[in-house]
């Protein structure tokens, strides 16, 4: 089993997709953040597989569009 | 086995207190208990007042035991939750053994006769004899809850300042943080943060109504202590500093928002967060 906890901080009442937030993975004691809602379904499924968190980030940032 | 001793020790317990919560008054009568146990921030077990020695910090099995079982209610708990919860690879023999040895390490390392009570295969701390500040912590929060809407009450809003002042003092931390991320752990850490956000912004919106600009603005500092990234409380204290004639503390309250918000999102601050910090300038 995984455990993650999601903290939302800001949601956005006209756009149910923007919402920012943090992403905490109980066992690996990361935390990263997202501010929509691909960037959480990427960092969940990051997290999920065995790639590193530094490809979660990437894979976080990419769908976000940040370099 | 001493079942037959300890179920007539529960039903003793049970007939002193109703099993629906907990029932002592706020903090009555906490000196007399033999056993005070500290998981907020950090661990730590006094045995009649003295700091427990060494000896229980090597025991690990049994020191986890005791944590898993306060961070899953602390009375009732089935073994069965708890040898999952702990040992989770370990097959229905291996772990009753596992359970059994570590209980009987647990209670030979206290040696307080009735602190632990196994009964039809659920396990109790024993409340009369055990002090557990997240009981304490739980009990006040929702005694505050209680009180405010009766705050307007020159008395009550006394009472709501003293609970508030135990809170603030009784977290220390967040539940077990130091002991590592256990995923048993997570939910009590998660309530016990959450009820004391919720508490910290709800209180301090008494003391904003009375005109009570100090007591809010340390409710509110005390948040972002324990969560920086809150845009809520940013909001309350520009409102507070503003009020109080301090804008400087108030446009530097703004800063901050504004700084952490672009650092951890890269987003700005609110609309609603813009409009303060425009009426500052005004």
């Amino acid at each position: 089993m995984e455990n993650y906890i999601v903290r939302i901080y800001r949601r956005d009442a006209a756009d149910p997709h923007k919402v920012a937030g943090v992403f905490e993975s109980v066992e690996q004691e990361t935390e990263n953040t997202f501010t929509n809602l691909n960037s959480l379904v990427s960092l969940l499924a990051s997290n999920g597989a065995d790639g590193d968190a530094t490809d979660a980030i990437d894979t976080a940032r990419t769908a976000e569009g940040k370099p | 086995m001493g079942v037959n001793l300890e179920s007539h020790n529960l039903r003793r317990l049970y007939q002193r207190q109703p099993v629906s919560g907990w029932s002592r008054a706020p903090e009555r009568a906490t000196r007399d208990h033999p056993v005070r146990i500290y998981t907020l921030g950090r661990f730590s077990i006094q045995l009649h007042g003295v700091a427990a020695s060494s000896k229980h910090a090597r025991q690990h099995r049994p020191t986890e035991l005791l944590q898993a079982l306060i961070a899953l209610g602390g009375r009732d708990v089935s073994v069965e939750v708890l040898s999952q919860a702990l040992w989770p690879d370990a097959d229905g023999d291996l772990a009753k053994n596992t359970f059994d040895v570590t209980l009987h390490r647990l209670r030979r390392l206290f040696g307080v006769k009735d602190l632990l009570l196994l009964c039809d295969h659920r396990l109790t701390l024993n409340s009369d004899l055990a002090w557990v500040d997240v009981w304490s912590f739980e009990r006040l929060v929702n005694h505050a809850e209680r009180l405010l809407p009766r705050a307007g009450d020159p008395v009550v809003t006394r009472q709501l300042a003293r609970v508030g002042e135990r809170l603030v003092t009784l977290y220390q931390g967040n539940f077990l943080e130091r002991e590592g991320s256990n995923a048993w752990s997570l939910k009590l850490r998660e309530r016990l943060r959450s009820k004391l956000l919720r508490h910290l912004l709800d209180n301090g919106e008494v003391w904003e109504r009375l005109g009570e600009w100090d007591p809010a603005i340390r409710l509110y500092r005390k948040g972002l202590e324990i969560d920086p990234l809150i845009e809520a409380l940013y909001q309350r204290l520009m409102i507070c500093y503003r009020e109080s004639g301090q804008r400087g503390d108030a446009l530097a309250v703004f800063q901050r928002c504004r700084e952490v918000l672009a650092r951890q999102f890269h987003i700005a601050p609110s609309p609603k967060t813009l409009d303060l910090y425009s009426s500052l300038k005004s």
